[in-house]
């Protein structure tokens, strides 16, 4: 999968728990735990608006487009995708 | 009324294919047995005497056959093991076939209907049917060949012929396209259980 999750290191800077995120937003400890190990195959927008309210982020810092390797159009989208996080 | 779940519909039909799998192994372990009798039995015990019944099922006619006088039978250890033979055959394919709703009953048991084991073991219950529909039209041909060789019935006389029935090549087809419908529910299945 192209888009990582850095749900890990967000939630490492904010010094939140999964248990404590779990349960602000409303999610099971369960999907949580699928999201934050890049196990999702999709995120809902009422996960993400969750998820960066309490997180208080935006959703760019939690997803990001990482290439295939080997893969030379993906990876020409990603560095422009790169370029659009850095703007 | 519940049809998924513990305490549903499809609890109470795995208890029940679970009863119908044992008497199917039941069923193929005496067709085993009859045939090990049969084979040590002294032929002449085999010959149906006057005054032997028989059952016969021919797609829902069933005819009770009774012998108002010995009929000739050349090699009646044939003719036995013969019928013996094609119903372990046909009896093998249902026990597989409940074997595989039995599995499928008990996934439904546990909540899971759109799961790719549940496709999996539909569509192997599609195949089976087509299987057992083509072996069916070769031992039925085969054991009529033996029944016109060894059976002589005054006036009657045995034609064997071979006859695929479409029926059963039909409903083992719908069979597999619901598999494919199965296969594409576990697919969607999939996609909402790891959509968080």
């Amino acid at each position: 999968m192209a888009i990582k999750v850095n749900l890990d290191r967000v939630m490492f800077e904010r010094k939140v728990t999964l248990t404590e995120l779990a349960e602000k937003v409303g999610l099971t400890l369960a999907n949580l735990s699928i999201l934050k190990s890049n196990k999702a195959r999709a995120i809902r927008f009422s996960t993400l608006d969750g998820l960066c309210r309490h997180l208080h982020c935006q959703p760019g810092d939690l997803l990001e487009y990482v290439p295939d390797e080997g893969d030379g159009e993906t990876a020409s989208a990603g560095s422009s995708a790169e370029h659009g996080k850095q703007q | 009324m519940r049809y998924l779940g513990k305490s549903s519909a499809s609890s109470f039909l795995e208890v029940f294919l679970k009863v119908v799998w044992a008497l199917c192994l039941f069923g193929l372990v005496a067709i085993l047995g009859g045939a090990l009798v049969v084979t040590l039995v002294d032929q002449a015990r085999l010959a149906p005497g006057p005054g032997s019944r028989f059952s016969l099922d021919l797609y829902g006619i069933s005819l009770h056959l009774e012998f108002a006088k010995a009929a000739v039978v050349r090699d009646p250890r044939a003719v036995v093991l013969g019928l013996l033979g094609f119903a372990f055959f046909m009896l093998g394919f249902v026990t597989a076939v409940v074997y595989q709703l039995r599995k499928i009953f008990a996934n439904l048991k546990a909540g899971q209907p759109f799961i790719p084991e549940n496709a999996r073991r539909i569509r192997a219950i599609g195949l089976l049917v087509i299987l057992a529909c083509l072996v069916q039209s070769f031992l039925g041909f085969g054991l009529g060949t033996i029944l016109a060789k060894n059976l002589a019935i005054e006036g009657v006389t045995i034609r064997p012929q071979l006859n695929f029935g479409l029926d059963g090549f039909l409903i083992g087809l719908a069979i597999l396209v619901l598999a494919e419908v199965f296969r594409y529910g576990a697919a969607l299945q999939e996609d909402r259980d790891l959509t968080v």
